[in-house]
């Protein structure tokens, strides 16, 4: 019987809107967190996994030995993977193609790498004009690779 | 006997040891040197387990067994056991698994995951060994080795010939070739499978792919007439590698390296992919669909404008059962009597009196049960080097093995005596020879396919009937190419129909063929370069007539000059298809690659000229279903009828002529394949005179050889002692410039 003219006075007064609006009301005079994108970023984790890369040795040489592990780890099945022996008698990639639209970035083929040359880089900011660029290959990879080399460098080394 | 392995009850032989009791009962231990053909050496320690009583963990391979001895493949000693022999085995072994090939298939890998330690103590350096180059075939990684002797304990008892050794001891251990050449067996791929690591490797395979992107594909070899079991390897519609498959009765576990290696030849650089036709002396390319109209259209009006018996038809011994059925049942069908498949030979007279199909006689299983093998031109080592194998076996049963041949080769098995003479020594020495230690023994004649080169070849059948009367020997054959018993069965042969049924108006046979200046010829998977015993007689015959039809796979210099109409057809590996081996054994296998759009699969080419004839239509399984009938009325066992006419020793003081068939060119896929023509045995291609024919002391260093009224000039030859008197030897068969027939009688021009 209390319990039920309770209820019947909440809802007469309207007791929950005025709790809700209340909040309404207290956030309408703080400074607002709505972050402008493009202009304002939100701060990203180290570990954030974006836009493949592959990167390279300090002397230049290209780290993919062509083992396929990521190829064989990827769960989308994005990544595919042509070997050759090149000139100078080591293992290569002749082919290295990612489909971005097939990755579900979960990093496995970072993990699976055993000298890290496959990494994901914290570039979320990318588009496509034709339906062909979602297919990145090599060149473009280590192009990528080059240019984040530092950022990268300083993400593996705050990663321990 | 019954000994308890895991307190389970299994039954064992007395003579069995531990490892091969768990294997018949599929009780997994880990091993790397222990192999169920080589013999045992226990020297990985690998297999040690915990037998009750006694101290210390034994070795499963070398202990035999006890009655009721008791064994634990899962006990914490065993474990211990295995666990520490791992980091022994692992302590020089590099971590270089993401480039190694055999990375997924590796013993190593996966015995370490199972019984090994996920880490390892040793923090000195790792030894590190040069590699070798060994061979065009194997690639070496010797760090990787883990000195199981495998590879080692092969060659010294399989291939019969010793080529790798262990060499310094301890630390300083290392697998290598005694000589620089380094390993030149026919069967040296069987040390890639041998291997348990990454050690030796296949060249032609190396960083191609991950074994575990592979399809793999059952084929049986195109290349010898024994039909060993093949799986090929299969990455992104390209055969990538071939390992065997294991079948007891033919190849065991082995493969010899022609039919590893030979799949090669299907990507060479002349490959047919375009169906062409000849228009104003030029050859146009034609729409692949139109080729077979236009074929049907070429091959009706030659019958209109002349008769059946001007049109011939050469199909080669290497195409499938299927192919060969539909060719003789499109050309009978037609009325067109002239097929043969016995391109290489010239003397037919023997063909009234020859068995059904040429046969061994017997399986290859029971080679072993003979006293005596008696080798009649036919050199093992080089042309059936899978039957090395089986013959080195058969030597260690206490089987005899004799061999005549005009040329002194080597085997790689103890072979008790050797006659090495001309042909017409031989000859005569068949008509009164008596081997008097087979007489009252079990013997096997085996008559290789260089006789059938012969010109004589009748009369040298003869006399081989009769010496194997006087020993009272069975006579076996081995054939030229994989499927000429097919060529014999299925009626591709002038003389008998399908299933060997005799015909009472015989056509033209392969020489006669070239000989009778016909209007239209038909060639089916034939290459003209080589695969013709007389070249300079299909030149001639292929100027004169009016109209020649090419199904071919691959396009020749003779094929673009002479051919009317080329349709591209698919080889082997590219089409359904059959073998029959020399046992009788009828093999099918599928499809294993799909080829370029252009290429026509062979049987439905023919199939196709079939149906645009309103003939019947077939269809893979119904071929296969007749073929099957076919040879459930043949009896296998029938024996050998060669003693109807009287021949005349040909005495004449001519010089005589052969070609050896050389290891790397018996076939056109063979001929084709790279790296095996880059081994060592492909080398050895030159021209043998015998010393007595060559006179030294004018200094002259060419020689004139006058063949059929033509003179050649030879003028890169060797000198060779062991050769019989009065013979010319080219080791390999296809260098037209210096020959023109395979085998004959020639004379001397000084």
């Amino acid at each position: 019987m209390i319990d039920k003219t309770k209820k019947m006075i909440k809802s007469l007064f309207l007791v929950e809107i005025v709790k809700g609006l209340s909040i309404t009301g207290k956030k309408l005079f703080k400074k607002p967190i709505t972050v402008q994108y493009p202009e304002e970023k939100t701060p990203q984790s180290s570990r954030f996994r974006g836009l493949h890369a592959l990167r390279r040795y300090p002397n230049g040489e290209e780290r993919c030995i062509g083992c396929k592990l990521c190829e064989a780890v990827c769960p989308a099945l994005a990544i595919s993977i042509d070997t050759e022996m090149r000139s100078d008698g080591t293992r290569r990639t002749k082919k290295y193609d990612i489909d971005l639209f097939k990755c579900v970035y979960c990093g496995f083929c970072e993990e699976a790498c055993p000298v890290d040359a496959i990494v994901e880089t914290k570039i979320f900011e990318f588009h496509f004009e034709d339906r062909n660029e979602k297919v990145i290959n090599k060149n473009d990879l280590l192009k990528i690779g080059d240019l984040y080399e530092r950022e990268e460098l300083k993400d593996r080394k705050n990663l321990g | 006997m019954k000994i308890y392995i895991n307190n389970i009850e299994y039954d064992a032989n007395p003579d069995e040891t531990i490892i091969q009791v768990a294997d018949r009962n599929n009780i997994k231990i880990p091993r790397f040197c222990y192999h169920k053909h080589l013999s045992v050496v226990a020297s990985c320690r690998m297999c040690l387990v915990e037998i009750e009583g006694v101290k210390f963990a034994q070795p499963a391979c070398s202990t035999p067994i006890k009655e009721d001895m008791r064994i634990s493949t899962k006990s914490s000693k065993t474990k211990e056991a295995q666990k520490s022999t791992m980091e022994f085995l692992l302590i020089n072994h590099p971590l270089d698994c993401p480039i190694c090939d055999q990375a997924g298939e590796c013993e190593l890998q996966d015995v370490s995951l199972k019984h090994g330690d996920d880490h390892s103590k040793y923090l000195e350096f790792k030894r590190v060994v040069v590699d070798k180059d060994i061979s065009p075939l194997i690639s070496t990684e010797m760090t990787r080795c883990i000195h199981c002797s495998r590879c080692v304990r092969f060659g010294e008892e399989v291939a019969g010939n010793k080529e790798l050794g262990l060499i310094n001891r301890g630390e300083f251990t290392e697998i290598r070739a005694f000589i620089e050449d380094g390993v030149s067996s026919e069967l040296s791929g069987n040390m890639i499978d041998l291997c348990p690591v990454g050690a030796l490797n296949n060249k032609l395979y190396s960083y191609k792919a991950r074994t575990w992107d592979l399809k793999q594909h059952p084929i049986i070899s195109p290349h010898d007439c024994i039909g060993s079991n093949i799986f090929y390897h299969v990455y992104n519609n390209e055969i990538v590698r071939a390992i065997p498959k294991e079948n007891s009765d033919i190849n065991q576990t082995w493969l010899s390296d022609r039919d590893r290696f030979g799949y090669q030849g299907i990507y060479s650089k002349d490959r047919c992919y375009v169906s062409k036709h000849r228009k104003n002396k030029t050859l146009e390319r034609v729409d692949s669909q139109d080729i077979i109209k236009k074929v049907n259209n070429a091959i009706n009006s030659s019958l209109d404008k002349n008769t059946s018996s001007k049109i011939g038809s050469f199909i080669s011994a290497q195409s499938t059962s299927e192919e060969m059925f539909l060719f003789q049942n499109l050309l009978r069908k037609l009325g067109i009597k002239n097929i043969d498949h016995r391109t290489n030979e010239r003397d037919f007279d023997y063909q009234d009196t020859y068995p059904l199909m040429p046969s061994l006689g017997c399986n290859i299983n029971d080679l072993s049960e003979y006293d005596n093998i008696i080798l009649i031109g036919v050199n093992i080592k080089t042309e059936y080097p899978i039957l090395t194998v089986r013959l080195n076996e058969s030597v260690k049963q206490d089987t005899k093995i004799y061999s005549y041949h005009y040329f002194n080769m080597d085997e790689d098995f103890p072979v008790e005596k050797k006659f090495v003479m001309n042909n017409t020594d031989l000859l005569s020495l068949f008509q009164e020879h008596t081997l008097e230690s087979c007489r009252n023994k079990k013997n096997l004649l085996v008559i290789g396919p260089n006789i059938t080169y012969f010109s004589n070849q009748s009369v040298f059948l003869q006399a081989l009937d009769k010496f194997a009367k006087n020993i009272n020997s069975q006579i076996g054959y081995l054939t030229d190419f994989c499927n000429s018993t097919s060529g014999w069965i299925l009626g591709n042969v002038p003389h008998r129909t399908i299933g060997g049924v005799k015909l009472d108006n015989p056509g033209l046979n392969a020489t006669e063929m070239l000989e009778n200046d016909l209007s239209t010829l038909i060639f089916y998977n034939l290459d003209p370069e080589n695969d013709f015993h007389n070249s300079s007689a299909l030149i001639n015959s292929l100027q004169k007539s009016e109209c020649n039809i090419f199904f071919t796979s691959y396009l020749t210099p003779i094929i673009e000059k002479y051919a009317d109409y080329i349709v591209p057809i698919s080889t082997y590996a590219e089409s359904d298809g059959s073998f029959i081996n020399i046992e009788g054994r009828f093999q099918s296998f599928n499809k294993v690659i799909t080829p370029n759009s252009n290429v026509i699969d062979g049987w439905r080419a023919l199939n196709e000229l079939n149906i645009l004839n309103n003939h019947q239509a077939y269809t893979i399984e119904s071929i296969r279903s007749e073929l099957s009938s076919t040879l459930s009325k043949i009896d296998f066992t029938s024996k050998i009828l060669i003693d109807k006419k009287k021949y005349e020793l040909d005495k004449s003081t001519k010089v005589h002529k052969n070609s050896l068939r050389h290891i790397y060119s018996t076939d056109q896929i063979v001929r084709r394949a790279k790296s095996l023509n880059e081994t060592i045995q492909a080398n050895n291609k030159s021209v043998y005179v015998s010393r007595d024919i060559f006179d030294d002391s004018e200094n002259k260093k060419i020689l004139k050889v006058v063949e059929n009224n033509r003179v050649f000039k030879i003028d890169n030859f060797q000198i060779r002692d062991d050769l019989p008197s009065r013979t010319i030897v080219y080791s390999s068969s296809f260098n037209n410039k210096f020959t023109e027939s395979k085998s004959t009688f020639v004379s001397l021009k000084k």
